[in-house]
């Protein structure tokens, strides 16, 4: 049978109904309810203003479009601080994570209630796989995942994955093996999903209600954030690039966004209240590492138990050799320039360079944790004294009390005989402090510090601590220490003559999240 | 029934209040709202205890024959007084519920201002030369459909002190459904104009739903727009489709 466009069915929603079911609502709420041509563009449901926008058109993608804003007002939080909560608690969920956990977790339900979902599949997926893994960014990494995670169960997801596969494989295998972790957490009982009993989240003395279903929204977010950001899943390309970029900001923010305890919760309010997921890039952590505090001429408490060694320095090495090669601020001729400082090349020189200019070599201090753990040969140490001409070199490592854990191997151009590198070192830290301090003390203006060192930073006894290796840390986010996890990394450094932090593991670690890894 | 729940379901606060007024006391209450909430089930139910309720339905053809009665042929040959319903519940201390009072003609409506004056000043002289008066007990609900009160005559609003707003399902209707469409027809019941259906519709959908399809059952008793609507409510609502096979 035909029908007219008078005899056309529209079918408004009826949330008001599906809210009457949830237990953690109790006062009915006056919902608007109106209509939207399509079912996609402006389709949207706000608990909180009692709002919902659906096409009231009787076609299969309406009224699946309907089922699932329905299925969201029966199921989804009411109070959307609990976005912010969880993600504020917890440093392994990013908000537009868990805004597409929730969005998964919605479309399953309407999915178990024999709803087709073929409303998500709209036929450019595959269009916009290709375009994503063209791209290649981090953020269309993002992208990639948030979407794939709403076309799981799908048709559309197929499509989707293999666009993204047709140029990046290793994306396409990263976010299938997604799916396999996902799905069986989504094959739970209908009630357990939907559960509305109502739960409390404690958060900074708030209590926020949420529906006891949102906790399987909560593990799910937990799990896919292993491949969102930095995460152990991310394809390597992305988690290169992404490593790098919070590192940098996490040297160049002052740590102290999150001090007063408001900037992420606004943030994340607004979107996670629709239930959108968050523009990318937003999902990485605030840089909680605070410096403020820090004064300029900090020095660390030494000699109790748990605090640094004092750093006692063997000044008897005499540093007789010179540094090869050794050009601290060179003054080269030149043909052209703005100073003339050579007028007698004019007569003398066939080029007449008769202009110079002060080069400055790369020089700087250079602290170098010789302990046991970084296993370095002397030939290591050469290297590092041959690579840096112009440095002052310092080597630490603590032995016994009262003998010497600090060694100056060279300074700006002249530095110890190799005979007396054997004889140093490789045993306990126990003055990393110390000796970064002495390194900042040391440093004249603009020179940069190199620290060369695993990051395993050790008191007096050698044992670790939090404490302790989280005030290097601070010291190395405050002065822009440069940091290398190992000697080959720092001698191409010094070689190539430009140098770009790469600390070892647990530092980046630590200048990210503020907190010590161990 | 307790103060705030009957068998299990909440009792809405509308309800709650009605049970407040006749525990004070009063005989004279109007109850209005949207049809289909339980308005005069509430009238011939709340509160009566021993005493029987007579239920009067206002239409403009109506005679006062039905209010205070009239003479009918006997056997013998002669006439006998026949009392009408109002007049049963006066000499009983009955419950007299009158739906839609604003329908009546204009005869039957004088008269039933005086059934429903107060009880000092009610009182009537029958065909038959008797006096009576209101017996001990006798009380008044009047139902309508009205979306106000001041919408009804001044004398008669005069006489009902108090006026509730019924626009939530009496639970003891309710419960009459299935579990699974309780929550639905309270809430479709209560809803906005043009998205609600009364508590017969979902009773006649119940029996309907037995011997056809779902979805048809609900076309042909909600109309063919808010039965998809009711259905997917239905099923979202209760999370599970065993409701809709």
């Amino acid at each position: 049978m035909s029908m007219s466009t008078n005899d056309r069915k529209d079918s408004p929603p009826l949330p008001e109904v599906v809210v009457s079911f949830r237990q953690d609502i109790s006062d009915p709420i006056d919902w608007d309810v109106r209509n939207t041509p399509s079912s996609s563009m402006g389709v949207n449901t706000d608990l909180l203003k009692g709002q919902m926008t659906v096409p009231f058109f009787d076609d299969e993608v309406s009224r699946f479009v309907r089922a699932r804003e329905l299925t969201k007002a029966r199921i989804t939080p009411i109070d959307t601080r609990i976005y912010d909560a969880v993600c504020s608690s917890s440093r392994d969920v990013k908000p537009h994570v868990l805004a597409a956990a929730e969005n998964l977790r919605i479309s399953s339900v309407t999915t178990k209630l024999e709803y087709d979902n073929i409303a998500l599949v709209k036929g450019s997926e595959k269009n916009l796989g290709m375009q994503l893994a063209q791209a290649g960014t981090p953020e269309a990494w993002e992208f990639a995942l948030v979407t794939a995670i709403e076309l799981i169960g799908s048709k559309a997801f197929d499509s989707f994955a293999s666009g993204i596969r047709s140029v990046k494989p290793e994306w396409s295998k990263s976010l299938r093996g997604m799916v396999k972790h996902v799905k069986p957490h989504l094959e739970i009982a209908l009630t357990v999903l939907s559960d509305t009993a109502p739960s409390l989240y404690d958060f900074k003395g708030e209590h926020i209600n949420y529906p006891r279903g949102f906790n399987t929204s909560m593990r799910l977010a937990q799990i896919l954030d292993h491949w969102s950001g930095y995460g152990p899943m991310v394809p390597d390309d992305v988690a290169e690039v992404v490593r790098e970029e919070m590192f940098e900001k996490a040297m160049s923010s002052d740590g102290d966004s999150d001090d007063d305890g408001d900037d992420d919760g606004d943030d994340a309010q607004g979107e996670s209240a629709s239930g959108k997921t968050k523009p990318f890039g937003e999902g990485t952590p605030d840089y909680k590492l605070s410096v403020k505090n820090v004064p300029d001429d900090f020095e660390f408490d030494t000699g109790a138990a748990g605090q640094f060694a004092d750093l006692r320095i063997d000044d008897t090495m005499p540093l007789i050799q010179e540094v090869s090669g050794y050009l601290h601020r060179r003054k080269s001729a030149m043909t052209t320039g703005r100073r003339v400082l050579y007028p007698s090349r004019l007569l003398t020189d066939p080029q007449k360079r008769i202009f110079g200019s002060k080069v400055r070599v790369k020089g700087g201090i250079v602290v170098v944790d010789i302990s046991g753990s970084m296993s370095l040969t002397n030939e290591n140490i050469e290297d590092i004294l041959t690579s840096a001409p112009a440095a002052v070199i310092l080597a630490y490592s603590q032995r016994e009390l009262d003998q010497p854990n600090a060694w100056i191997l060279a300074s700006r151009g002249r530095r110890v005989d190799p005979k007396h590198i054997g004889d140093i070192g490789r045993a306990g830290n126990g003055v990393d402090g110390p000796a970064l301090t002495w390194a900042i003390r040391k440093r004249k203006h603009g020179e940069p510090i190199i620290w060369i060192s695993d990051g395993m930073v050790t008191s007096s006894s050698d044992g670790w601590s939090d404490e302790l290796f989280l005030d290097c840390v601070k010291l190395v986010k405050k002065h822009k220490i440069i940091c290398y996890a190992d000697t080959p990394t720092a001698v191409k450094a010094f070689k190539r003559g430009v140098h770009r932090s790469n600390p070892p593991h647990i530092i980046r670690e630590a200048l990210i999240t503020g907190k010590s890894p161990r | 029934m307790s103060e705030t729940s009957y068998m299990g379901m909440p009792i809405p606060k509308c309800y709650q209040t009605l049970n407040k007024v006749f525990e004070a006391g009063l005989d004279r209450v109007i109850l209005y709202g949207p049809p289909g909430t339980g308005k005069t089930y509430a009238g011939l139910t709340s509160h009566i205890g021993e005493s029987q309720s007579f239920r009067l339905v206002c239409t403009e053809d109506m005679t006062s024959a039905e209010v205070s009665g009239a003479f009918m042929p006997s056997a013998d040959g002669g006439f006998h007084w026949m009392d009408g319903l109002a007049t049963k519940a006066w000499r009983t201390g009955g419950r007299l519920v009158i739906d839609e009072i604003d329908k009546a003609s204009g005869d039957v409506f004088a008269l039933l201002l005086s059934f429903t004056d107060s009880i000092a000043s009610a009182s009537l002289d029958l065909p038959t030369g008797e006096r009576i008066v209101p017996a001990p007990g006798f009380s008044v609900i009047m139902t309508s459909n009205i979306e106000h009160p001041d919408e009804l005559p001044v004398a008669l609003r005069d006489r009902f002190p108090v006026a509730l707003k019924i626009d939530s399902a009496h639970p003891a209707a309710l419960v009459q459904l299935p579990e699974e469409l309780r929550m639905v027809a309270a809430t479709i019941v209560a809803s906005k104009p043009g998205r609600r259906a009364s508590l017969r519709a979902f009773y006649a959908f119940q029996q309907l739903r037995q011997v056809m399809d779902v979805m048809e059952a609900a076309e042909q008793i909600f109309g063919p727009n808010l039965a998809s609507s009711i259905v997917d409510a239905v099923k979202i609502g209760t999370m599970s489709i065993e409701v809709t096979l």
